[in-house]
């Protein structure tokens, strides 16, 4: 026992002996860790400053980069940022920092109206960009562990989303270059692109609303090939569009595509290693934001068909509207769809008396059912008058948006809601104005069509 | 014999251990570096006003390690901080200062605050105002709504002075209850009035909206005990006698259980802090009239 014990104790002791003075301790790096970090900072803050322009940032909120990509434009002092986008028409300046609390950090630490858009969390009412209900916000980063920085490009990653940003410095004016990129992002309004990609047929179909791109090569060899197809988030550049990453569709590599206004085509950059010729088609029925635009009848039944004033205005541009006249104490939000070309109205919240949240829900009048499910509501086509035609005669055919089923909504109907808890039909001033429906204003039907006036 | 060998071996390689390394002078650098900073007229302003009468940090610049990563926020704007910054001294600090002396506010008024842009939002609709940790630290949320709140009518409330408490300053004098609650524990009696009336989480559901017929001055009193002593004490020193005698009406026959609440948290203020919390509201009132009179001038960085 005793003897286990000495030699337990003996090599006990040994492990201390050999191992006590390793005199290979040469450190790796000829400077410390802090010193190694705070240096990687002056470094970096020397080329964000350095550009005598600015910079482009390829920004991409969300991790899983849903909403796409958009333009950035910015500007550094040694303690301030100016930024410009292709979202606001006006530059914001800020602070921001150069931190290490995740290795090497840019902060944009006070608040920057156009950079932190993406970032911008609402609750039941509107927040200072008129948005509401985005708890989340769109889960954009304003924090970015910087990977590396040269004077040729930044390459960031979002803390949150973990999405690569990369910045490359712009060699003309930071506003007119972000004006450049929303009057590009406004003039692609083509979503279905059919043509060439290399030597194979392709069709490539842009999700105008999310900023995703699904391309697709066609013929037989590609049928059951997995690699034949591929989707990525973009965004708008100067010159057309740039994909989140470079994807790889058949033996093609693609990465950025021009915007041919005249053909209405998306091509391959000069000196691409692809050639890429894709000629974009409108869906039928397709009309621009702007058609949906002021006055209008709306066709509706009120024992009656006969028809009411409404007046459609610009919410948001290019992107919703507010439906007037419906109501004295509120407005009818509605949207637009850049990808078909149609505006629709969906079950929504119209207001809170108070007490209640006020919502217009979607009715289905003949089958008697009702739905607050804000996907479901109806959409509305522009057709342009017949040739010949006497009166003017645009209407707006309006026709269940398709969500909701065996079901058809044909009737908008207002509720009180606490929670989700359905309370009552609502009460004025919460109501729909007399002209539509002269009983019970709490609802409409016999919703048809708009007539412009 | 072996048994020596082996002892003896020991302690040869037991020396041999102890004597073999020789130290290594140290690096005469600190491995840790402090990066320098370009104070700007805010960071001055706060230096005089916070940091060197009260120690007081105001941090209106986003930090991940103070930020609560379960919600989705933005930084502060800064012309928006410097006025809350401004609110809060004149609301807050010196009315403390004025009824209970500097010494008082220099040791419990709680040592950081924290700035963020928007509200912290839940997805249930609701939002936080404000939190208090450790009673060293509060978080103050929604500062970019400053603009709109001092203009009246943001989220419905027309009245300013009302609004201003309701998003800010209420939250302040809220959560330093909470503070002195740590310090000083409040008395066991307060907890009994109501005791049957707390009900946690579920202080927002419908069911529990007639706090003031539940003997309650607030909806979120309701929550606990703790919530309850706090919401009492900042709903007082922010409301006049005249607002106040109105929710007692409505209390009805509860009244009284709010008023044996009022003097329990009357009495602690006094006997363990020498607080007259009338002479408090007293103070917060008439600085907050001046405040909405616009008598304070609520931008200036001049330092005096």
């Amino acid at each position: 026992m005793k003897k286990i014990f000495s030699i337990l104790l003996t090599a006990a002791v040994s492990v201390f002996v050999f191992s006590s003075c390793v005199k290979d301790d040469e450190e790796v790096f000829e400077k410390s860790a802090s010193v190694r970090l705070s240096e990687a900072l002056t470094t970096a803050q020397k080329v964000l400053t350095g550009a005598s322009n600015g910079w482009a940032m390829y920004y991409y909120p969300d991790p899983d980069q849903s909403y796409g990509g958009y333009m950035y434009t910015m500007k550094f002092t040694d303690t301030e940022v100016t930024v410009a986008s292709e979202l606001f028409d006006e530059a914001y300046t800020s602070l921001y920092k150069m931190t290490t609390d995740n290795g090497p950090v840019l902060s944009f630490d006070t608040n920057n109206y156009a950079f932190h858009y993406f970032a911008t969390p609402s609750g039941s009412s509107r927040n200072l960009y008129g948005e509401s209900g985005l708890y989340q916000a769109y889960k954009g980063d304003f924090e970015f562990m910087i990977l590396s920085a040269t004077a040729d490009e930044v390459v960031l990653k979002g803390k949150r989303t973990g999405n690569t940003i990369k910045m490359v410095p712009l060699s003309g004016d930071m506003q007119a270059y972000a004006k450049d990129v929303a009057a590009m992002a406004e003039a692609v309004f083509v979503s279905t692109f059919n043509g060439t990609i290399g030597s194979d047929e392709a069709e490539v179909y842009l999700d105008l609303s999310s900023r995703w791109a699904y391309i697709e090569l066609k013929g037989e060899k590609y049928a059951d090939a997995e690699d034949g197809s591929a989707e990525s988030a973009y965004m708008f550049t100067e010159k057309g569009i740039k994909l989140y990453k470079p994807v790889t569709v058949g033996p093609y590599e693609i990465d950025e595509l021009v915007w041919d206004g005249d053909k209405q085509s998306l091509v391959s950059p000069s000196g691409s290693a692809v050639a890429v010729n894709l000629v974009g088609s409108l869906p039928e029925g397709w009309h621009p934001y702007n058609d949906f635009l002021g006055k209008w009848s709306l066709l509706c039944f009120d024992g009656a068909y006969t028809h009411k004033g409404v007046e459609i205005v610009e919410d948001i541009k290019g992107k919703s509207y507010l439906i007037k006249g419906l109501s004295d104490q509120f407005d009818v939000k509605a949207t637009y769809n850049l990808g078909s070309g149609q505006i629709s109205i969906n079950v929504q919240t119209v207001g809170n008396n108070g007490t209640y949240d006020v919502l217009m829900c979607a009715w289905d009048s003949n089958a008697g059912y009702i739905t607050w499910n804000t996907a479901i509501g109806m959409s509305g086509k522009f057709v342009a008058p017949s040739e010949g035609a006497e009166e003017d005669g645009s209407t707006i055919q309006w026709s269940d948006n398709g969500v909701w089923g065996s079901y058809t909504v044909d009737a908008f109907y207002l509720f009180f809601f606490q929670g989700s808890t359905r309370i009552s039909a609502s009460s004025a001033p919460w109501v729909f104005n007399q002209t539509f429906r002269p009983k019970n204003q709490y609802y409409i039907w016999g919703w048809q069509k708009m007539i412009r006036e | 014999m072996k048994k020596y060998i082996y002892y003896a071996l020991v302690v040869v390689l037991a020396v041999t251990a102890l004597s073999s390394c020789k130290e290594k002078a140290l690096d005469p650098d600190s491995i840790i570096t402090v990066g320098s900073k370009t104070q700007n007229d805010f960071d001055k302003w706060l230096e005089n006003n916070y940091v060197n009468p009260y120690n007081i940090l105001v941090k209106y610049r986003y930090e991940m390690n103070e930020s609560d990563y379960n919600y989705y926020t933005i930084p502060a704007d800064m012309d928006c901080s410097i006025i809350l910054a401004h609110l809060v001294k004149y609301l807050c600090i010196d009315s403390y200062d004025e009824v209970a002396g500097v010494d008082f506010t220099r040791q419990y008024f709680p040592k950081m605050f924290f700035y963020i842009g928007e509200w912290e939002y839940r997805n249930n609709g609701t939002f936080i105002l404000g939190t208090a940790e450790g009673g060293k630290k509060i978080l103050l949320s929604g500062v970019n709504y400053i603009p709109l709140v001092l203009q009246g009518g943001y989220q419905g409330h027309t009245d300013v002075s009302e609004a201003l408490n309701h998003f800010y300053i209420k939250t302040i004098h809220h959560e330093f209850t909470h503070i002195l609650n740590q310090t000083k524990d409040f008395p066991s009696d307060f907890s009994q009035v109501t005791p049957t009336g707390y009900v946690t989480d579920s202080w927002s559901t419908p069911e529990y909206a007639n706090n003031f017929e539940r003997g309650f001055i607030s909806t979120y009193a309701q929550h606990s005990d703790r919530e309850d002593f706090a919401e009492m004490m900042s709903i007082y020193v922010t409301n006049s006698q005249e607002t106040w005698d109105n929710w007692m009406t409505r209390a009805g026959a509860s009244a009284s259980l709010i008023r044996t609440k009022l003097d329990i948290v009357k009495n602690y203020m006094l006997n363990t802090f020498g607080i007259d919390l009338d002479q408090l509201r007293a103070t917060v009132l008439r600085r907050q009239s001046e405040v909405v009179s616009g008598m304070v001038d609520l931008t200036s960085l001049e330092i005096n």
